[in-house]
C-alpha cells in the first residue's frame, strides 16, 4: 500500500462522483481543443499565406479559361503561374468524401513550395497523365499505397458518361503546412479537362495562384494581371495571399473570436465546478485527515497528498479529453476546412492544453491542501 | 547508556507531566481548561480519566499525545520533553511512540481491515511483505484473523473498534491512549473491547491511559483519576 492506493481509495469513495467530475474535465478539454482549431482555423490562414503568392479569382465568382495562363505568365515579376480546378469525389463510399484538385503539375512545386514529394515519385508522377499525388492524411485514411489505381466517384460526367475517375496513385506530398493542407488529392487538369463530358467547363479553371519575385511589387503586379482581363467576359480580381486572410479573418473574426470567449468562460467555469468539487470531496474525509495526522502523517506529506488527488484527476482528465479533442477536430476537419483550411489542433495548443490541467490541477487542490495542512487535529477527531 | 542509565530510565514514569495549563480563547473570554496539572503514569499502567463533560480529559489526551500543545508546563513522555517539539518532529514521534484509539474508530471505508491496520506502516521502511505480516500478527492479536479482507461496512462495531486497536499497536507504540473505545458500542462488545484493551496491558505491557464516561469501564483500568474543571482528582467530584 503507498500514497497512490490512497488516492485511488479516494476516488473509489463516491463513484458516480468522481465519474462526472473526470468527464467534465474531459468535456472542458476537448472543448478547449476544439476552440484552439478554431483559432487556428483564423490565424492559421495568416500563417500560411506569404506576401509573394497572388491569387487570381474571377471577380463574378465563376470559371477563368485557360488562356489566360499565357497572358499571366507573360505579366513581369510573375515567376511562376499554377491554375487549379477540381471536384469533390468520394472513395468506395459516400462516406469518405474528398477534393480532387486537378493542376499543372509542372509548376505547382514552385508556386508551392511548402509542398514537396520524393524525387522519384514526383518524376512518376510528371510522366504519367492519369497520375496523382495525394496527402499522407488522406492516403492513410483511405488505406492507400504509392502504385493503386484509385477510383474515384462521384465526380462529373466524363465523354463516356462514367463518373467514376481512375487515378494512378503516383506519390505521397509531404508539407510542412497544417493538418488541413495533407488530405489533398492533386491530379493533372489535362486529364481532368480531356475527360470532362460538359463542354462549359472545358478548358476552364477556377483558379490561378502566382508566384512573384518581390513582394513589394504586389500592388503593380495585381492591376497588371487584372488589367490584361478588364475588358473580356470573365474579368479578374487578383490580391495577394496574405490580403485575403486579412480579409478573412475581419470577416469571421468577430464571430469566431465571440466563439473563442464563450467558449472559454465555459471551459473556466467548469473547472470552477471541479475544483469546488474536489473541495467538497476533501472537506467530506476532513476526520480522516485528522486520522491520519494522529497517526504521525506530517502536514506536507498530507497536502502532497490531496495535491495529487487533484492532479491526478485534472492532468488525466485532460490528456483524454485532448486525445478525444484531437479525434474530434480531425473528424471536423473536412467539414469546416472550405472555412477554416487550417482548422486543426496544433502541437503548442496540445502543450497548452496540458500545462492548463497542471495549473488547474494545482489551483483546484489548493484550497483543500491549505485547508488539511492547516487541520486543528483535536477538533476534527471530536467532529468526526 | 550504562546498565545503570537504563535502570533509571526503567524507574523513570512513562508520563510526566508537571504544572501543565491549557487555555482557550472563546471570543473576547479566556477559559483555563487545565490548571496547572502534574501527573505521573507509571511504565506498564492502565488509567481510566473520569469527568463530566467540558472537565479537560479530551483536552490532556491531545496533550499527552502530542495533539495539541500545554500553554504552559512540561509533558515528558518516556524521557522525552514533547512540548518543545516542532510540529514536523511531534508527528515522528506520534508514529513511534503513541497509539490512538477513536471513539468513531476513524476508518478508511474504502480499505478493507488489514490494509487500515498497515496504515501506521506506511510511515516507516517496512517492505511490503513485512507490513502485510505486521499488519496480520495486529489482526491476530485482536481476534480479527479471518476478517482480514473486510471492509468496515461488513463489519460489526465492536469488530472496527478492534480493527482500531489492531492499528493502534501495529508499531508496538510505547502508549496507548484511548479517547472513549467504548462509548460508541452496547455493552456485550464493550465488555469484549475492554477485555481486550486489559490483555494489552497485562499480558503485553502496554501503557493504557483511557478516557471513559462509563464506570463500568474505567472499573476495568487498574485506577481512575478523575477529573474536574481542569484539576485531576483521586475521587469523583460529590
Amino acid at each position: 500500500m503507498n500514497a497512490l492506493t490512497l488516492i485511488f481509495s479516494a476516488y473509489r469513495r463516491r463513484k458516480a462522483r468522481t465519474l462526472f467530475t473526470f468527464l467534465s474535465v474531459v468535456v472542458a478539454f476537448m472543448l478547449f481543443c476544439i476552440l484552439a482549431a478554431v483559432r487556428q482555423g483564423m490565424l492559421g490562414q495568416l500563417k500560411i499565406s506569404i506576401a509573394e503568392r497572388l491569387d487570381t479569382n474571377s471577380k463574378v465568382q465563376g470559371l477563368m479559361p485557360l488562356s489566360y495562363y499565357s497572358k499571366i505568365t507573360a505579366v513581369p515579376g510573375v515567376t511562376a503561374v499554377g491554375y487549379f480546378s477540381g471536384f469533390q469525389g468520394h472513395y468506395k463510399d459516400e462516406k469518405n468524401k474528398f477534393q480532387v484538385v486537378v493542376t499543372n503539375a509542372n509548376e505547382l512545386f514552385k508556386v508551392y513550395p511548402e509542398f514537396n514529394a520524393p524525387p522519384a515519385q514526383m518524376q512518376a508522377w510528371l510522366a504519367d497523365r492519369q497520375g496523382a499525388i495525394a496527402g499522407p492524411l488522406l492516403a492513410k485514411r483511405m488505406g492507400w499505397n504509392v502504385g493503386d489505381t484509385i477510383p474515384v466517384q462521384g465526380g462529373p460526367a466524363q465523354k463516356d458518361g462514367s463518373t467514376t475517375w481512375y487515378f494512378h496513385l503516383d506519390g505521397i506530398y509531404k508539407t510542412t503546412l497544417p493538418t488541413a493542407f495533407q488530405s489533398f488529392f492533386v491530379a493533372h487538369y489535362q486529364y481532368y479537362n480531356q475527360g470532362v463530358a460538359n463542354v462549359q467547363i472545358q478548358n476552364m479553371v477556377g483558379q490561378y495562384t502566382e508566384r512573384i519575385d518581390d513582394p513589394r511589387n504586389v500592388t503593380a503586379i495585381s492591376n497588371a494581371i487584372d488589367k490584361l482581363f478588364e475588358n473580356s467576359t470573365s474579368q479578374t480580381l487578383t490580391q495577394s495571399q496574405v490580403a485575403e486572410a486579412i480579409s478573412f479573418v475581419r470577416q469571421f473574426g468577430d464571430i469566431s473570436a465571440m466563439v473563442i470567449y464563450v467558449g472559454m468562460a465555459v471551459f473556466f467555469s467548469m473547472l470552477l465546478i471541479i475544483g469546488n468539487t474536489m473541495a467538497q470531496s476533501v472537506r467530506e474525509r476532513t476526520g480522516e485527515f485528522a486520522m491520519f495526522r494522529a497517526l504521525g502523517f506530517k502536514r506536507p506529506w498530507l497536502g502532497w497528498l490531496v495535491l495529487r488527488e487533484s492532479l491526478l484527476l485534472i492532468v488525466s482528465g485532460g490528456v483524454l479529453g485532448l486525445m478525444l479533442g484531437y479525434e474530434v477536430t480531425h473528424m471536423l476537419a473536412p467539414y469546416v476546412g472550405n472555412l477554416l483550411s487550417t482548422f486543426s489542433m496544433t502541437w503548442s495548443a496540445a502543450g497548452l492544453g496540458i500545462v492548463l490541467s497542471i495549473i488547474f490541477g494545482l489551483l483546484a487542490g489548493l484550497v483543500p491542501m491549505r485547508r488539511i495542512t492547516h487541520l486543528q487535529v483535536a477538533d476534527a477527531l471530536r467532529r468526526g | 547508556m550504562s546498565a545503570v542509565a537504563v535502570e533509571n530510565t526503567r524507574n523513570q514514569p512513562l508520563v510526566n507531566l508537571r504544572g501543565v495549563t491549557k487555555l482557550y480563547k472563546r471570543g473576547s473570554e479566556t477559559v483555563e481548561v487545565l490548571k496547572r496539572l502534574d501527573l505521573e503514569v507509571p511504565r506498564g499502567d492502565f488509567l481510566a480519566l473520569m469527568g463530566p463533560s467540558g472537565s479537560g480529559k479530551t483536552t490532556l489526551m491531545n496533550i499527552l499525545g502530542g495533539l495539541d500543545r500545554p500553554t504552559a508546563g512540561e509533558v515528558i513522555i518516556d524521557g522525552q520533553p514533547i512540548h518543545t517539539l516542532s510540529d514536523s518532529s511531534l508527528s515522528g514521534w506520534r508514529a513511534r511512540h503513541v497509539g490512538f484509539v477513536f471513539q468513531l474508530y476513524h476508518l478508511l471505508p474504502v480499505l478493507n481491515a488489514e490494509q487500515n491496520v498497515a496504515l501506521p506502516l506506511m510511515l516507516t521502511h517496512l517492505s511490503g511483505h513485512e507490513r502485510k505480516k505486521r499488519a496480520m500478527a495486529a489482526l491476530t492479536l485482536v481476534g480479527l484473523e479471518d476478517r482480514a479482507k473486510h471492509k468496515p461496512s461488513e463489519l460489526s462495531g465492536g469488530q472496527e473498534q478492534r480493527v482500531g486497536i489492531a492499528r493502534a499497536i501495529v508499531t508496538d507504540p510505547t502508549l496507548l491512549l484511548c479517547d472513549e473505545p467504548t462509548g460508541d458500542l452496547d455493552r456485550k462488545a464493550g465488555d469484549e473491547i475492554l477485555e481486550l484493551l486489559q490483555l494489552l496491558n497485562e499480558e503485553h505491557g502496554k501503557t493504557i491511559i483511557m478516557v471513559t464516561h462509563d464506570p463500568h469501564a474505567a472499573a476495568r483500568a487498574e485506577r481512575t483519576l478523575f477529573m474536574n474543571k481542569g484539576v485531576l482528582g483521586e475521587e469523583p467530584e460529590a
